[in-house]
C-alpha cells in the first residue's frame, strides 16, 4: 500500500485524474447547496434560450430553465447511471470470467468464445438492444449499461485467471489438497483486484459516455430530467441562439470521462507495473 | 487457417441472429397484434398469426427466421408495413461510406501522429500528441459532432450542417467519427513503433546508412503495422457504435438513424435487421483485418 501511494504520487496524470474525480464527487455531494435553491425543472418560457447573464450565470435552456442549476443537478444523475451500471456488471462479470478461466475444457472455452464475440460487439448497440426490449427510463438505462458491461469484466477476469492459474502458488495449494473454491477465493481472486479496479475506473468513463449518448438519442431518462446528454439533446435547436446549452453539459461529460480515464490509467501504471503499456 | 476463420465468421453471425431472435421474443406484447395495428379486429389478428406462422412452435419460427435472413428476408416492419429489407437496403451505402471514410481519416492521421510521436519520444510534440489522444478518447462523439457543426457549418458555412447528397455532406460526420478512433490508433502506433525501433534490424539498417525515412517506413512501420491492423479490425465495432450516434447528429440516412427511430417506434423487426447487419459488418471487418495481416506478414501464412 505504501509502495503504491509513493508510486501514485509521482504519476502526474493519475493525480490529475484523481483530483478531477474528487472534485466531481464533491460537486455531487454538495449539489443541493450549489444549486442555490433554484429548481432545475422550473420552466419559465418568458426567459427561454437566454445567453449568460448575472441572473443566469450560464444562461437558460429552451424552456427557460436555469442552465447552471441543471448541469449541477445532472451530475448525480449521470454519475449514478454510470456507477450503478458498473457495479451491476462487476459481480456477474467476475464470476463468469473466473469460472471460464479456471475450469478449462468445453464449457470454459465456449463461454469465453461467446464473451469474445460480445466484446467485439459495440457496447452501445448492446445497450440499445436491451433498451428496445425494456423500454426507456433511468433504471432501464442503468440496467442496459450494466448488462452491456458484463463481457468486458468477464474478459479482464478471464485473462487474469489464465495468467495466474498455472503459477507455482496455485499448483502448491492444489498439491496440498485445497478445494477449488478455496483456491479461487484465496489465491486467484486477490490477484484480480488490481486489473478489476482499473477496469472499473475505465468502465465508469465509457459507461458515462455511452449513457450520455443514449440519453442524447432520446433513449434515456424522459425529458425534464437534467441528465447531461438529455440537456444537450434539448439544446440542439439552439446552436446559434444559446450555444452554452450544448457546451456546458458537454464539458461536464468530457471532464468526468477524462478524470476517470486518467485515474484508471494511473492506477494501472502504479498498481501493477507489468500491465503498463 | 483461412477456412477456419471463415467458419468462425459464419458461426458468429448465426449466433447473433439466434440471440436477437430470442431477445426480441422477450418483448412484452403480441407480435401479431403489432403487425395488424391497434385498430384491427381479433379475426384479423388471428389471420395474421396464421399467415405469419406465429402460431408455430418456437424452433420452427427460428428456423424460418434464419432461412429468411439467408435469402435477405427480414420480415415486415411494424411501422411502414413493408418488407424490412426494402427500408434497410438503402441505408447500407450511407453507413458503409461514413464508417469507411471515418476509419480512413483516423488511420491516416493516427498512424502519422503515432510515428511522429515515437520518433520524437519525450519531446513536447510527443507529450502534446499524447494529451490530444487522451482528450480524443474522452470527448463524447455526439458533442464533438455538434461542436464541429456549430463552428464549420453554422458559423463558417464551409460545409452543409446535415443531410446527405454531396461529398461535402460527408466531411463533418466523417471527422466526428474519426476523432475517437484517431486516439486509439495513434496510441497503438506509438507504442508499436517504439518497440520495433529498438529491434536489431532497425539498428543494422541505420548503421549501414539506409536513409532515415526509408528505415522508418520500410523497416519499422511495416513491422509495427501488424498490431495496428489487428486493433483497427477489433475496434471497427466501436467505430460502428459511434456511427450510430454520429448519423443521428447529422441526420445521415444510414442504419444508425433507422435503428434509433425504430427503437422509439418499437418496430422490432427493423431493429433486429439493423443489429444483424451491423454484426455482419463487424464480423467481416475482423476477418478482413486477419486477411490483411496475412498479406503484410508472410510468416503468419505458415501457421
Amino acid at each position: 500500500m505504501a509502495v503504491f501511494l509513493r508510486r501514485f504520487r509521482r504519476h502526474t496524470s493519475g493525480i490529475v485524474g484523481f483530483v478531477i474525480v474528487l472534485l466531481i464527487c464533491l460537486a455531487v455531494l454538495s449539489a443541493p447547496v450549489l444549486t442555490r435553491g433554484v429548481d432545475p425543472l422550473a420552466v419559465n418560457l418568458a426567459v427561454s434560450a437566454q445567453r449568460p447573464s448575472l441572473e443566469y450565470p450560464l444562461g437558460t435552456d429552451e424552456m427557460g430553465r436555469d442552465l447552471l442549476t441543471r448541469v449541477i443537478a445532472g451530475a448525480p444523475i449521470s454519475l449514478s447511471i454510470a456507477v450503478v451500471g458498473v457495479l451491476l456488471a462487476l459481480i456477474p462479470g467476475v464470476w463468469i470470467g473466473l469460472l471460464a478461466g479456471y475450469y478449462e475444457g468445453r464449457l470454459g472455452a465456449w463461454l469465453m468464445r461467446s464473451i469474445d464475440a460480445l466484446v467485439a460487439f459495440p457496447r452501445i448497440l448492446l445497450a440499445m438492444v436491451i433498451i428496445s426490449i425494456m423500454g426507456t427510463g433511468i433504471s432501464q438505462l442503468m440496467l442496459a449499461i450494466g448488462l452491456s458491461s458484463i463481457p468486458i469484466f468477464a474478459r479482464v477476469m478471464f485473462v487474469t485467471v489464465q495468467t495466474v492459474r498455472h503459477r507455482d502458488f496455485v499448483q502448491a495449494a492444489a498439491a496440498l489438497g485445497a478445494r477449488d473454491r478455496w483456491i479461487l477465493w484465496r489465491h486467484i481472486l486477490p490477484n484480480a483486484f488490481a486489473p478489476i479496479l482499473v477496469q472499473a475506473s475505465l468502465g465508469i468513463a465509457t459507461s458515462l459516455q455511452i449513457a450520455a449518448g443514449l440519453s442524447f438519442l432520446g433513449l434515456g431518462p424522459p425529458p425534464p430530467s437534467p441528465e447531461w446528454g438529455a440537456i444537450i439533446d434539448g439544446g440542439r435547436t439552439l446552436i446559434r441562439q444559446q450555444p452554452m446549452v450544448i457546451i456546458a453539459p458537454g464539458l461536464a461529460i468530457a471532464m468526468t470521462v477524462l478524470g476517470f480515464n486518467l485515474l484508471g490509467d494511473g492506477l494501472r501504471d502504479t498498481l501493477d507495473p507489468r500491465l503498463k503499456r | 487457417m483461412l477456412l477456419r476463420r471463415l467458419g468462425a465468421l459464419v458461426v458468429t453471425v448465426l449466433l447473433v441472429s439466434v440471440a436477437t431472435f430470442l431477445a426480441m421474443r422477450l418483448v412484452p406484447g403480441d407480435p401479431a397484434r403489432m403487425i395488424a395495428g391497434p385498430e384491427a379486429s381479433a379475426d384479423v389478428v388471428e389471420a395474421i398469426r396464421r399467415d405469419w406462422g406465429l402460431d408455430q412452435p418456437l424452433h420452427i419460427q427460428l428456423g424460418r427466421f434464419l432461412a429468411g435472413i439467408a435469402t435477405g428476408d427480414f420480415g415486415t416492419s411494424y411501422r411502414t408495413r413493408s418488407p424490412v429489407w426494402d427500408d434497410v437496403k438503402t441505408r447500407l451505402l450511407p453507413t458503409f461510406l461514413l464508417s469507411v471514410t471515418g476509419l480512413g481519416l483516423a488511420l491516416a492521421f493516427g498512424i502519422a501522429a503515432g510515428v511522429l510521436a515515437a520518433t520524437r519520444r519525450g519531446t513536447v510534440l510527443d507529450t502534446g500528441l499524447s494529451i490530444l489522444s487522451t482528450l480524443g478518447i474522452s470527448l463524447p462523439v455526439f458533442w464533438v459532432g455538434i461542436l464541429l457543426m456549430m463552428f464549420f457549418a453554422a458559423r463558417l458555412r464551409w460545409v452543409p450542417s446535415s443531410g446527405w447528397g454531396t461529398w461535402q455532406h460527408l466531411v463533418l460526420p466523417a471527422f466526428t467519427l474519426g476523432v475517437g478512433f484517431f486516439a486509439s490508433i495513434s496510441r497503438m502506433t506509438r507504442s508499436s513503433m517504439l518497440e520495433v525501433l529498438q529491434d536489431d534490424y532497425v539498428r543494422t539498417a541505420r548503421a549501414k546508412g539506409v536513409p532515415r525515412v526509408k528505415v522508418l517506413m520500410g523497416h519499422a512501420l511495416r513491422n509495427a503495422l501488424l498490431p495496428i491492423i489487428t486493433i483497427a479490425g477489433l475496434e471497427f465495432g466501436r467505430l460502428l457504435g459511434g456511427a450510430v450516434i454520429t448519423e443521428t447528429v447529422f441526420a445521415w440516412p444510414g442504419l444508425g438513424t433507422l435503428m434509433v427511430n425504430s427503437i422509439k417506434f418499437r418496430d422490432y423487426p427493423t431493429v433486429q435487421a439493423c443489429v444483424i447487419l451491423l454484426a455482419i459488418c463487424i464480423a467481416v471487418s475482423t476477418f478482413l483485418s486477419d486477411l490483411l495481416n496475412l498479406y503484410v506478414d508472410p510468416r503468419l501464412r505458415r501457421g
